[in-house]
């Protein structure tokens, strides 16, 4: 599969390729008939469907930088907050548009990626994942003390205009937006995948030193990644705004949400493309069953077994569902094509 | 206007809490520093901890000091059992398995604790009283915490330095293979160093729980602190731990006081965050701590 990859020429003959599979076919297929998902079922699926594709554009971001880069960011709450927040902010209190709005969150993520990643990124393995805590619990308790403008812990309500608001509340055309903003996300992730990017990213990941003797600036496209994540994360952190209109530092600069993130990506198959696509449409809808079905003390337990078998996960499976089930993961795999992120290539 | 008795009042705060924010950071730097294993569920196991000291007053009516006794060498068992089930099948793992593996762990530990006891905060009433240290009136419990923090220094050097499991355990995290070829098993030297960690979480859980109050999620508040300064004061180095927790003690009364109590958190980090980049690029020795450079700044012997 490697060598099919590695002499590709142009990016005609790549996307051809790409696209020229059967199994492709197959997962268009797949994506139709998904189409048809919120005029059969209730608008409860449907809102747990925009919840699995606005965390998947998170778990998607993530992977880039923390699955093809093996940095293990767990700060990338810090993205999906700043967007949130400004989004929500601009709207509201300086009725700014929801586009403009929406670019200004994406570029202060930009912003702070840079500036994050510059000096962490020289921060190897446990203490690039510590360091990026810390600027989630940082900014977690600075969105508190500016309470003026974030409306700290009592939270702030967003409200949007006219328009976007009975956008959100129509379930079935929410449901179509959120999913090709997913979709979207799931084309970029592939470019990134198969671009020069890419290939630098998994080449850091797997030996940074080796990557740096061969002449690739390793600081610079751990950035470009981090960049990149950063600014699909705050997309997705105003597109959630939109959707809840409820914000609060706890939910937005939350760690629980940064590892939730690495844990989609790790559950589906870390490094992977199908990998978040699969976590999060295994994960978010067993979380949100745990959280709003059960609640008090039977979601504790149902926690606890959550805990338990996040163990077991990492002690036995740690390659993820789609590595881990060959049968439907190599399929899976050869729809998205794809690197198994072992392979020596 | 800075007034000088004020200050006196806050930096003496300041060490008597950073001793028991040292306390809690202790083991997690022991366990960092021999095994490299970031136990991020060292929170979780300090509020259970916090619970069996509490229950233990409540129920027991023991004294939270004295219940040390109990849960200290209760919960070295407890730490010998979770790293045989849990950090032993994934010690050579990539990192992001012991991420995983100790974020699980809090899920399991935060969701028992909120299943059987509730979310209601605990609070023991000790029956301790005031103390007038220096001219500055504390809380007894801050007081017999610092004191305590500074014991299990003393008592885990000499351990560490005095004795066969000590020398066993700083030669493992010297050089696990070269200590393993002199007939050390490091099995077993992270089985007892890991039931160490757990069981200095067992002295700091009680002094923690006559200061503060316990609820399932308390530990997240430490755990991060707890890395602040084990970070600062190097891995495996008690003694800077030590300095380490009362800095930061001292720092976190300051800006508290002076300032704000929110902005106190994000002043460590920024401070977290700047040693781990100086210490990356190797402006801080490989093993000193900060404090030891300082120290060997200080004296002229620092190396560049």
């Amino acid at each position: 599969m490697s060598t099919q990859v590695d002499d590709s020429t142009g990016l005609v003959s790549r996307i051809v390729r790409t696209v020229g599979t059967p199994k492709v076919y197959l997962s268009l297929v797949v994506l139709l008939l998904s189409l048809a998902i919120p005029v059969t079922f209730s608008s409860y699926i449907s809102h747990i469907f925009i919840l699995v594709f606005i965390t998947g554009i998170g778990a998607v971001a993530w992977n880039i930088i923390g699955g093809f880069g093996g940095q293990f960011s767990l700060g990338n709450a810090v993205f999906y907050g700043l967007g949130a927040y400004s989004t929500a902010i601009l709207v509201t209190d300086y009725g700014t548009g929801v586009i403009v709005a929406t670019a200004v969150g994406v570029f202060l993520s930009v912003l702070a990626a840079v500036i994050i990643g510059f000096p962490t990124f020289k921060l190897s393995g446990h203490y690039f994942a510590l360091a990026t805590i810390a600027v989630v619990e940082g900014l977690f308790y600075l969105a508190r003390f500016f309470g003026d403008l974030t409306g700290g812990s009592q939270g702030f309500t967003f409200i949007a205009p006219p328009w976007l608001s009975s956008l959100m509340l129509d379930k079935v055309a929410a449901f179509y937006i959120f999913l090709s903003f997913f979709v979207l996300a799931i084309l970029i992730s592939v470019w990134v995948r198969y671009s020069r990017l890419g290939y630098y990213l998994l080449a850091i990941r797997e030996d940074q030193d080796a990557a740096s003797a061969l002449g690739v600036n390793t600081t610079r496209y751990k950035i470009y990644g981090f960049v990149l994540s950063a600014a699909m994360t705050a997309f997705a952190g105003s597109m959630h705004a939109a959707y809840t209109t409820f914000l609060s530092p706890g939910a937005a600069f939350s760690l629980d949400l940064s590892i939730l993130y690495a844990l989609i990506a790790l559950v589906g198959g870390l490094g992977t493309i199908a990998g978040p696509i699969v976590g999060t449409l295994f994960m978010v809808p067993i979380q949100q069953y745990v959280t709003t079905v059960l609640g008090g003390n039977l979601g504790s337990l149902a926690y606890v077994g959550y805990g338990l078998l996040l163990i077991l996960v990492i002690i036995y499976a740690p390659e993820g569902i789609v590595n881990r089930l060959s049968a439907v993961g190599g399929w899976i795999t050869d729809v998205f094509p794809e690197v198994s992120p072992d392979a020596e290539d | 206007m800075v007034q000088a008795d004020l200050l006196v009042q806050i930096v003496i705060f300041g060490i008597l809490t950073g001793g028991v924010y040292a306390l809690i950071a202790m083991g997690l730097s022991l366990i960092f520093g021999v095994m490299d294993v970031v136990n991020f569920a060292h929170g979780a196991y300090l509020m259970l901890a916090m619970y069996s000291s509490y229950f233990a007053w409540s129920i027991l009516g023991i004294d939270p000091f004295l219940s040390i006794l109990l849960v200290a060498p209760t919960f070295f068992v407890f730490g010998v059992i979770s790293e045989r089930l849990v950090i032993h099948p994934i010690i050579d793992e990539p990192d992001f398995a012991q991420i995983f593996a100790t974020v699980g762990l809090i899920w399991v530990f935060e969701n028992t604790a909120h299943y059987f006891w509730g979310a209601d905060p605990r609070g023991i009433s000790s029956g301790y009283g005031g103390v007038t240290v220096l001219g500055v009136t504390v809380q007894e419990v801050r007081v017999y915490g610092f004191v305590i923090a500074v014991l299990a220094a003393v008592g885990m050097y000499f351990l560490l330095e005095k004795t066969k499991i000590g020398l066993a355990i700083r030669a493992t995290a010297q050089d696990k293979d070269a200590a393993k070829l002199m007939g050390m098993s490091s099995e077993k030297v992270y089985m007892i160093t890991f039931g160490l960690g757990i069981g200095l979480v067992g002295i700091a859980g009680p002094v923690v729980a006559t200061i503060f109050s316990t609820t399932p999620t308390v530990g997240a508040n430490y755990v991060l602190l707890a890395f602040v300064v084990v970070v600062l004061g190097g891995l495996g180095n008690v003694f800077g731990v030590l300095w380490a927790g009362i800095l930061i003690g001292i720092v976190d009364a300051m800006v508290a006081f002076y300032y704000e109590p929110t902005l106190s958190a994000p002043v460590y980090y920024v401070i977290f965050i700047a040693v781990l980049v100086f210490r990356a690029m190797g402006y801080i020795g490989e093993d000193g701590s900060i404090i030891t450079r300082i120290k060997s700044a200080a004296t002229g012997s620092g190396e560049a």
